[in-house]
């Protein structure tokens, strides 16, 4: 290669400074030697830089490293994916937090925005109208529609409706035509609500009145403290407020301005918040009780309170507005300047009868209803139904102070036609206790009731010149009633004449009375007896009466008393009358007679007339001063007369003898006693002879015979026979009158009385008898052999009955008598009869009629079979094979002659089968029995029972009752759980193992369920013997997770022992299954997600809704600042 | 500084790549130092656009520092790089919402004399022109070559930034500035 090609080659390189030092000098040496080369560089160069400066914009700058790592370490402080998705998380959690406050907040009533208590107040609730009074209130029932507000200006009032809902409506109204006016209607439902939340310190209780339209709510105050009333803040309250405060349980119920006892339950009150107006909604209520008007302050002024009562139910709008009140108070400024020296604090200032004809409607507020006139009238209300009556503080009643009326306002429930009457009385006691009469009633128009009040005064100056002259009436009007009154009494006493002096004693202290007349006798026993009569005036007549029952009672005794009155009005009104028609005749005649005119005749005739007339006057003039006397005085008649003593004359003696004689020969017996009695001069009064059934005979006797013989007699009866019975008996009895006491009385004796009864014994029974109950062989047999033995010893049979229901049980029953001599004999043919199961002895009681002539015996004779044994033994035995070992014993008994009582036996169970056995068998055969129940199977439990000692049994048999089973109770009970890996193939094995040892399986089930979880429970019985190989064998099987053991030491042992087994198999299943499916878990955390995603939500909009405002507010704000700061520094200054 | 002067000029590349996967900082501000205008001329020959190539460039020093531990041959940290600018600029095509991108002033590129408006145009064009022979050239000549005359480098900074020895760069720049001339003469670039 040339130097020129190299040149040319390396001239890139050379521009591009990647040559080598030397490789530049050859080149820049070459350039200097040759000119075309040095052209060629030149071009070349230009080319170069013509790229370079094509591409120079791009070219780095000098800083470009610094710039570069400048940004790059900017771009570094960004901050991190994951915190920005942190940051952003937090921001939403910070939404969500703020949401949730601000839900917390809504949720709980804690938001409170300025006027809170008028905005929850309101809605239907209540208004306040522009002269600051709050006229409505109240229902917070759901249908807010239907509730207006009472917001008519100055004179608005509660117009309350009973809506079909039943609960209160308010409306403004001027029309009380709807009849509603002045009803509160309070329900229930409004008991839960009217609480308004934020009113707590100004809250007052509005009671309700009901609507009275219908009659329906007729019934008052319907709940206490159910409305509430609002009363703003303190000084907001202007004036006053209809509705109403429940004194007792406002809190302020002092300032709720109630005079006096106010209850809940039948009392509104009315406040009047301010000074500045009295309460001008009195008028929308009909009322007819006072309203209170409280003064001025409460505190201070409590005593003078002044009371209006409303009565009218006023015009819708006429005379409210305060008038009413200004009238009042103009008028008690003047009657107070009267009356400033009284002490009355109240005074009635006004009352108005309703005028029923006039009803109040509509009445133009120009001729107010309610006025006043001046001087003393009161003030004036026109009402159509009641009245309306104000009480005022006379004392302070300045106009200005009753402008600062806190009017305190009791409206009573709108009175119904049941409270009329009740209204009216208490009006008028009312009236009667201010000293007024009332006007009601009477119909008068307004002038008269004025009229009539320029007549009234107060109590305090009126005089009771009006009560002076009506007392005396009533009194003449007792004073002519005409009353006699008489009596009669009688007493016994000890001294006639000290009773005298006692009357007379307790006459002379009584004014006007004396003693009339006093009769005496004196008696033929020598006793006195008389009659006092007294005069007594009619007032003292009781008292006189009482004293001398006490007085007398101490020595006698009061035997009668009478006493009596009779009316005599009548007649005697009747003859005072007649008398004064009587007097004017005689006037008249003897004015006929003075004037002397007509003819002799006639004169002669009027005196002869006036003769006859005045003879009558005397009459009847003589019957007024009979009745005058009688009327004046009672008159009462004491009869007295001593006591008498009687004392008996002499003593009588009397014997009476009953004897009672047991004869063998009564007929001869009574032949024997009768002659006794003749021979003794006795008279016989009664004698009879009676026979009876079965031979028995009875006479009865009765006679008497003088004392002196009846000694002889009696000895002669006592040798007829037995006395079984005699009773003597004496009685001393006093005869006569009256012997003088002190005197020996003499004593006789009467002729002695026998009742003698003579009888046989034929049908006495024995004394002594013998009740036997014997077990025979043969009943009948024996039966008839007593019968023929008893018969052969003249013996008696008195009940004999032989039973022969069956062959082995047979009954008889023979009651016998013999001769007391054939005793002992009886004894042993008794004896020998069979066994004495029972013997018993009776003797008849010491007053029955009995003999000891005769023995009884009564026998009870019953066969063998009939008796039980005294000793049952009851064995339960175990057996293999329970039929054969029936049969066997079926067939001993026939052998050992037996009684079978019970034979059963069951096979229905194969693996149970029993078997019932009762028999008897005899005592001597016991033996035998045990051996063959031993050869049987195994005795298992032995009782032995014994018959009361008392009962009837034989001990010569002896009783079995065998229960026999197969089924005999493992004397060792073994529960087994394994866990096996196959099952059913375990099960298998060890049924085997079981029949290889002899046992049985009695139980084998088995279940698998779709988990796979198989269970099979076998029960296996096996001989006690093998017990112990095949528990060892189960054992082994798998693996053991449970086991039980539990003994029973009653269960036979010895061969027929056997143990029980009961295995439960189980493969291995997992330790906790769920018992839920996996959808139903997955929907339900599916619901939970939802239902926390919604209320997350529900919360971020809420918090966005919270804070966008605020950050829009920001961001304006911001802008807002921005733009005026870059206003400031583009404005020039 | 301090810690930068004592990423030492002498070191590796492939010692600073391990010093930076370490958690080195220093070590990944002397890579960047190194590597920085390699990156943006391979970004700018891929996008054409000077203002987006810096916004790429960012975003691959930041693709690749947050990558960095997967590099597990430090040795071919240039390749490694100039792929994650490749995939880059791939990506910012694709997505194409590089719409808004930092202001031009951020980086303020030496300018040359402010031609009037017309002459600017033509300008451009004509860059734009240059661009595109060099993105005709084969793929070893574009970088070298681009430094050369895009980015005003000298052999030594061009030298540093391939991380070539003197030899190879010395063979890549005689091939390509010979092919780039005769490009530009057939274009009409030069004369």
């Amino acid at each position: 290669m040339s130097e020129h090609d190299w040149f040319r080659d390396n001239l890139d390189l050379y521009l591009a400074g990647a040559l080598t030092q030397d490789e530049v000098a050859r080149l820049d040496q070459h350039a200097a030697d040759c000119a075309a080369c040095a052209q060629e560089l030149a071009r070349q160069r230009l080319r170069d830089q013509q790229l370079g400066r094509l591409c120079a914009p791009v070219h780095f700058a000098g800083d470009w490293d610094q710039r570069v790592q400048a940004r790059w370490r900017k771009s570094q402080r960004h901050v991190p994916t994951s915190v920005r998705w942190a940051l952003a998380a937090a921001a939403v959690l910070l939404i969500g937090a703020v949401g949730a406050a601000a839900n917390a907040l809504v949720q709980q009533g804690m938001i409170a925005f300025p006027g809170g208590e008028l905005l929850q107040a309101r809605g239907p609730e209540s208004s306040i109208d522009d002269v600051g009074n709050i006229v409505a209130l109240v229902d917070t029932s759901e249908s807010a529609a239907e509730h207006r507000l009472a917001e008519n200006y100055g004179d608005v009032l509660l117009n309350v409706k009973e809506t079909h809902t039943g609960s209160v409506m308010l409306g403004a109204g001027a029309n009380s035509n709807n009849g509603l006016v002045g009803s509160f209607v309070i329900n229930e439902r409004n008991l839960a609500r009217n609480n308004l939340r934020g009113l707590n310190t100004d809250t007052y209780h509005l009671e309700g009145m009901r609507a009275n339209k219908d009659g329906r709510g007729a019934g008052g105050m319907e709940h206490p403290s159910s409305l509430a009333i609002i009363v703003p803040e303190g000084g907001r309250v202007k004036t006053s407020l209809t509705g109403g405060i429940i004194g007792g349980k406002s809190q302020r119920g002092a300032e709720a301005g109630v005079p006096g006892s106010v209850t809940a339950d039948d009392t509104v009150g009315i406040r009047a918040g301010d000074a500045t107006k009295p309460p001008v909604n009195l008028e929308g209520f009909q009322r007819h009780k006072a309203l209170g008007l409280e003064s001025g302050d409460v505190a201070a002024r409590k005593d003078r309170i002044a009371t209006i009562e409303f009565d009218r139910a006023p015009t819708w709008g006429d005379a409210v507005n305060g008038k009413a009140i200004q009238d009042v108070t103009a008028f008690s400024r003047k009657q107070s300047e009267k009356s400033r020296d009284k002490n009355d604090d109240i005074r009635e200032l006004a009352k108005q009868q309703s005028k029923e004809s006039a009803p109040a409607t509509n009445a133009p507020t120009s001729s107010p209803p309610v006025g006043f006139t001046e001087g003393t009238t009161p003030l004036v209300t026109q009402s159509d139904k009641s009245r309306a009556r104000l009480f005022y503080d006379a004392e302070d009643a300045s106009l200005a102070k009753m402008n600062e009326l806190r009017a305190g306002v009791e409206y009573f429930r709108a009175p119904t036609a049941n409270d009329g009457e009740a209204i009216k009385k208490g009006l008028k006691q009312l009236d009667d206790a201010m000293g007024k009469r009332s006007g009601r009633g009477t119909g008068v128009g307004e002038k008269d009731i004025l009229a009539q009040k320029g007549e009234r005064k107060p109590v305090a100056e009126g005089g009771p010149s009006d009560g002076a002259a009506g007392q005396p009436e009533p009194q003449a009007q007792v004073a002519q009633r005409k009353i006699i009154r008489t009596g009669d009494m009688e007493f016994e006493v000890s001294v006639f004449d000290d009773a005298v002096a006692q009357i007379t004693k307790l006459i002379g202290a009584i004014p006007g009375a004396f003693v009339a007349t006093v009769n005496s006798e004196k008696l033929a026993n020598g006793k006195v007896k008389g009659a006092v009569v007294v005069r007594v005036p009619p007032e003292g007549l009781d008292k006189f009466v009482l004293d001398l029952r006490q007085a007398l009672g101490k020595t006698g005794e009061l035997k009668s008393q009478k006493i009596g009155s009779s009316d005599v009005t009548k007649q005697y009104t009747d003859i005072e009358s007649r008398l004064r028609a009587a007097r004017t005749m005689e006037e008249r005649l003897l004015a006929i007679i003075k004037n002397g005119k007509g003819e002799v005749k006639d004169l002669i005739a009027a005196e002869r007339e006036l003769g006859v007339w005045r003879t009558r006057i005397e009459e009847m003039e003589g019957e007024i001063r009979y009745y005058n006397n009688q009327v004046g005085l009672s008159t009462l008649t004491i009869t007295v007369y001593e006591k008498e003593i009687r004392a008996a004359a002499e003593m009588v003696i009397t014997e009476h003898v009953t004897m009672k004689i047991e004869a063998d020969d009564v007929e001869k017996s009574l032949q024997t006693a009768l002659t006794a009695v003749t021979e003794a001069k006795g008279r016989v009064t009664k004698s009879d002879l009676k026979q009876h059934a079965a031979g028995q005979l009875e006479a009865t006797l009765t006679f008497q015979v003088a004392p002196a013989q009846a000694g002889a007699v009696k000895e002669k009866l006592k040798t007829l026979g037995i006395v079984t019975h005699h009773d003597a008996q004496r009685q001393q009895q006093a005869e006569g009158g009256s012997a003088p006491t002190g005197d020996i009385i003499r004593s006789r004796s009467d002729d002695v009385r026998f009742d003698v009864t003579l009888y046989n014994v034929a049908n006495i029974q024995p004394r002594e008898a013998y009740v036997l109950q014997l077990v025979v062989t043969d009943v009948p047999a024996e039966y008839r052999k007593l019968l023929d033995g008893v018969s052969a010893a003249k013996g008696q049979v008195r009940v004999s009955q032989l039973d022969e229901k069956d062959r082995t049980n047979t009954f008889a029953q023979l009651d016998f008598d013999v001769p007391a001599g054939q005793r002992e004999l009886f004894d042993k043919v008794v004896a020998g009869l069979g066994e004495i199961v029972s013997r018993n002895t009776t003797r008849a009681g010491p007053g029955e009629t009995a003999t000891d002539r005769k023995v009884g015996y009564r026998l009870t004779l019953k066969s063998e079979a009939s008796v039980p044994p005294r000793e049952t033994l009851t064995l339960n035995v175990y057996s293999l094979d329970v039929p054969a070992a029936y049969r066997k014993l079926q067939d001993a008994a026939a052998q050992l002659k037996g009684q079978v009582r019970a034979l059963n036996l069951n096979e229905q169970d194969r693996t149970n089968v029993t078997a019932q056995f009762d028999v008897d068998v005899l005592r001597v055969d016991m033996a035998a029995l045990e051996k063959l129940l031993d050869e049987a199977g195994e005795v298992a439990s032995r009782s032995t029972s014994r018959v009361q000692p008392g009962e009837v049994a034989s001990d010569r048999k002896v009783g079995y009752r065998l229960t026999l089973r197969n089924q005999i109770p493992p004397r060792e009970t073994l529960d087994l759980n394994l866990e096996v890996a196959d099952v059913e193939r375990t099960a298998m094995s060890l049924a085997a193992a079981v029949q290889g040892v002899k046992g049985r399986v009695t139980a084998w089930e088995g279940t698998q369920d779709a988990s796979g979880k198989a269970v099979v429970i076998q029960l296996f019985d096996v001989p006690f013997s093998a017990k112990e190989l095949i528990t060892d064998q189960i054992k082994a099987i798998g693996k053991v997770r449970g086991q039980k053991i539990a003994q029973n030491l009653q269960a036979p042992e010895g061969k027929l022992a056997t143990a029980h087994i009961n295995v439960r198999l189980t493969n291995v299943t997992p330790i906790v299954p769920s018992d839920e499916g996996l959808w139903p878990q997955v929907r339900r955390s599916l619901g939970y997600a939802f239902t926390l995603l919604s209320v997350s939500l529900m919360f971020l909009i809420v918090g966005v809704s919270v804070l966008l405002p605020w950050a829009l507010l920001g961001w304006l704000g911001f802008r807002l600042v921005r733009r005026i700061r870059n206003r400031r520094q583009t404005t020039p200054i | 500084m301090v810690s930068y002067l004592m990423v030492a000029m002498n070191d590796s590349d492939s010692t600073l790549v391990q010093r930076a996967q370490r958690g080195d900082r220093a070590a990944f501000d002397e890579l960047v130092r190194r590597t920085s205008r390699l990156v943006f001329a391979r970004l700018h020959l891929d996008t054409g656009d000077v203002h987006l190539a810096e916004d790429l460039l960012q975003e691959t020093l930041l693709t690749a520092y947050k990558s960095l531990g997967q590099l597990a041959e430090p040795d071919k940290f240039r390749a490694w790089l100039l792929r994650i600018a490749a995939n880059t600029a791939a990506n910012a095509f694709r997505h194409d919402r590089r719409q808004k991108r930092t202001p031009p002033d951020h980086l303020r590129l030496a300018a040359g004399t402010a031609p009037e408006p017309i002459q600017r145009l033509e300008d451009e064009e004509r860059r734009q022109q240059v661009l595109d022979v060099l993105r005709a050239l084969p793929e070893e000549y574009r970088l070298p070559l681009w430094l050369r005359y895009f980015g005003g480098a000298d052999y030594e900074t061009i030298q540093a930034q391939m991380g070539l020895t003197n030899g190879s760069l010395r063979g890549l720049l005689h091939r390509g500035l010979k092919m780039l001339r005769e490009e530009c003469e057939r274009a009409g670039l030069t004369h």
